[in-house]
């Protein structure tokens, strides 16, 4: 039984579709290198804070569709289910379809620029697990090493 | 004339009007920055009643002035009520954003508006004594500045210019993570970190 658009839906996010800052979530490839890489900057002496890496398809699917509809750029009887998330956007009526869309809007704190015709994406490096956000800090010179082994002064 | 007179603020925007906020404007509260303050401390960027700035000692009462990212831009007052780490007043403190917000070395405050106004995205300005009628000069440097935003691929660069934005280096820019991947629209790519 679908559980209609709404603010229930920012709390089944928060538990059921998170995003992660493991390392752990990233596919190989880019993993092991990614692993290598803060290995390289750990070693040279500086900090590193992975902040995000694979982000959930399932909570982009409900920022994207909840952002189109309660800005009126997509009827909510035309989105398409996606598996895993038993959402009913459409309301039986346009303003409560919207309305129920915008609870999540700003239960999920998402930005709507001016003009602003970009809704948060469906896809990305990051939803595909190919993408890592850290912060990296040191002080003075960083000597990182590179893959073959010589020196790379920052 | 009231704040949100877009007439005036279309005039603004369209062609910056030479004033001289900063040799007209009375000495500030005791608790404000002065004008002359260090612009990083003095501007921040807003999303909803939530005012992102490095400064972490805003006392409350400081007045903001604020210029509204709509089209057209609009100016605003509001006051700071105190520093915040709650999510549900700052978006910008979310689990998937916190991390890189707040390691910017910024601040989070809870904010009123003046006149049951409210903000989407928005430039706040501390120590500024102006309605923005006629421009916003923070430097006093006697130009009208311009504001911008714009989004980059995880979050949105703010930014204020003497000159033709996007050109040569802001006065200020500020960036707020928003942890969720989206289209860039930034001029050229620029981001403003």
């Amino acid at each position: 039984m679908p559980t209609k658009s709404g603010t229930y839906w920012v709390t089944w996010a928060d538990t059921n579709a998170t995003n992660s800052s493991s390392v752990d979530d990233l596919i190989d490839p880019f993993k092991t290198s990614a692993r290598a890489f803060i290995k390289a900057l750990e070693n040279a002496g500086a900090k590193v804070d992975v902040t995000a890496t694979k982000r959930s398809e399932k909570r982009a699917y409900l920022f994207h569709w909840s952002w189109m509809i309660a800005q009126g750029r997509c009827k909510a009887s035309d989105v398409s289910q996606t598996s895993g998330v038993d959402i009913q956007w459409d309301h039986g009526s346009d303003a409560a379809s919207r309305q129920g869309a915008a609870e999540m809007v700003a239960g999920f704190g998402l930005a709507i620029p001016p003009t602003s015709v970009n809704p948060p994406s469906l896809t990305s490096n990051h939803i595909s697990a190919k993408a890592i956000d850290m912060n990296i800090t040191w002080t003075g010179t960083l000597n990182v090493k590179r893959k073959d082994g010589t020196d790379g002064r920052t | 004339m009231t704040n949100t007179s877009t007439s005036r603020l279309a005039r603004w925007l369209a062609g910056p009007i030479l004033i001289g906020i900063a040799a007209c404007a009375p000495t500030p509260p005791h608790n404000q920055p002065a004008v002359g303050a260090p612009l990083e401390s003095r501007i921040g960027w807003l999303h909803g009643a939530c005012f992102a700035v490095k400064n972490n000692s805003l006392q409350p009462d400081v007045t903001l002035v604020i210029v509204k990212m709509d089209e057209p831009q609009s100016v605003i007052q509001a006051n700071v009520l105190d520093q915040t780490v709650s999510d549900k007043v700052c978006p910008a403190l979310l689990p998937d954003r916190k991390a890189t917000n707040s390691a910017q070395g910024l601040s989070f405050y809870e904010v009123s508006f003046h006149d049951q106004q409210s903000v989407e995205l928005g430039i706040g300005i501390v120590g500024l004594a102006t309605d923005g009628s006629t421009g916003i000069d923070v430097n006093g440097d006697g130009k009208a500045d311009r504001f911008t935003q714009c989004a980059t691929s995880e979050g949105i660069s703010f930014g204020v210019w003497n000159g033709t934005p996007y050109q040569g280096r802001p006065l200020w820019s500020g960036y707020y993570h928003l942890g969720y991947d989206t289209r860039a629209n930034c001029p050229g790519g620029a981001v403003q970190r």
